[in-house]
């Protein structure tokens, strides 16, 4: 049985990756598998460009940082709640998680573990850091 | 399929955007709300970005969607603590109405407040001497000199710093966010 992942980046915008994957998926015998990734090296990232830049004037960085992947977290589970709900509307059934890592070492341990596809939906930055793995998956852009 | 719509995203804490020119007195108002709601005990985080020439993130310039990315950026970073709930100050003159409401569709729970003065006032205030620059030329595309600014056209508080006191601001803003319900959600700080 083929093993279909779908993995998204974006909480605000990830409509067309996932009707892509319901086509995908009533297409196919399959298992269903989505994941919202968050990768924390860019949340560190963009803690100290705000630091840098003079927003966290008075602000605990690190518990800052803690409290933005609570946050995350959360979100991304609405998301995936969300995601489940439309799945479940289509009559398909999924397997759901939030993965905290970088997108491109989500995707090779996909790989690893022999999913059939990966349909991925980010922003042309992130396609960009992919490199040679984009040629092994599915893009779909989406800002 | 349709593009959602994302206010439907369960958020438990606030997010209160204080809007307005520089000089408005966006800063001294939050700065007193924020010494009301820690005094009571809640989790609170502060995001100011009223100092003109450092409040955008590195890499972008002081064109429309240069600025509209940065609020989008500070409107993301809010969403995520509001998600945690926590209550988000956030101060930044924020120019722009279409982005101040994508962000506040995006958040859900959140209060706009238009800190408002009259330019001249403002100008008048000048506490950093930024006005002064922007006539003279040293500084370009300041808001409210040769870059506009778009006043909330339904704001949840309009504080009116030239006839008002700081006092009556905060009084008006506390009461918005009592009213509002979301101080029962939010969470307040534990200590050992």
């Amino acid at each position: 049985m083929d093993n279909i992942w779908l993995i998204l980046t974006n909480p605000y915008s990830y409509d067309r990756p996932l009707e892509r994957f319901f086509e995908q998926a009533q297409s196919e015998t399959a298992v269903l598998n989505v994941a919202f990734a968050i990768d924390p090296a860019a949340m560190g990232e963009m803690v100290d460009d705000l630091g840098d830049t003079g927003w966290l004037s008075t602000a605990s960085l690190r518990s800052l940082q803690a409290s933005l992947l609570e946050g995350y977290r959360a979100l991304a589970s609405d998301v995936l709640e969300e995601v489940s709900a439309r799945a479940s509307e289509a009559g398909l059934t999924l397997e759901t998680k939030v993965v905290e890592q970088s997108i491109a070492s989500y995707i090779r341990s996909l790989i690893d573990l022999g999913a059939t596809r990966i349909i991925v939906g980010g922003s042309k930055s992130l396609a960009l850091s992919l490199g040679e793995l984009l040629q092994k998956i599915e893009w779909i852009e989406q800002e | 399929m349709k593009e959602q719509a994302t206010n439907h995203f369960k958020s438990t804490g606030v997010t209160v955007w204080f809007t307005g020119l520089s000089g408005a007195g966006k800063t001294t108002v939050r700065m007193a709300v924020e010494k009301e709601l820690r005094e009571s005990g809640y989790a609170l985080e502060i995001l100011d970005g009223d100092v003109v020439r450092q409040n955008l993130t590195k890499g972008l310039g002081f064109s429309k969607e240069d600025r509209d990315e940065n609020i989008r950026r500070i409107g993301f970073v809010a969403h995520l603590l509001t998600r945690n709930g926590v209550i988000v100050l956030v101060s930044a003159i924020s120019p722009y109405r279409e982005i101040r409401s994508e962000v506040k569709q995006r958040i859900g729970n959140f209060i706009e407040v238009y800190v408002n003065a009259p330019i001249e006032v403002c100008e008048q205030r000048d506490v950093k001497g930024l006005y002064k620059r922007a006539r003279a030329g040293e500084i370009k595309n300041f808001t409210g000199i040769d870059d506009p600014y778009e006043p909330p056209e339904n704001p949840d508080v309009e504080c009116r710093t030239d006839k008002e006191t700081v006092e009556e601001s905060v009084a008006k803003v506390l009461a918005t966010l009592e009213a509002s319900g979301y101080l029962k959600q939010a969470s307040k700080v534990t200590q050992d």
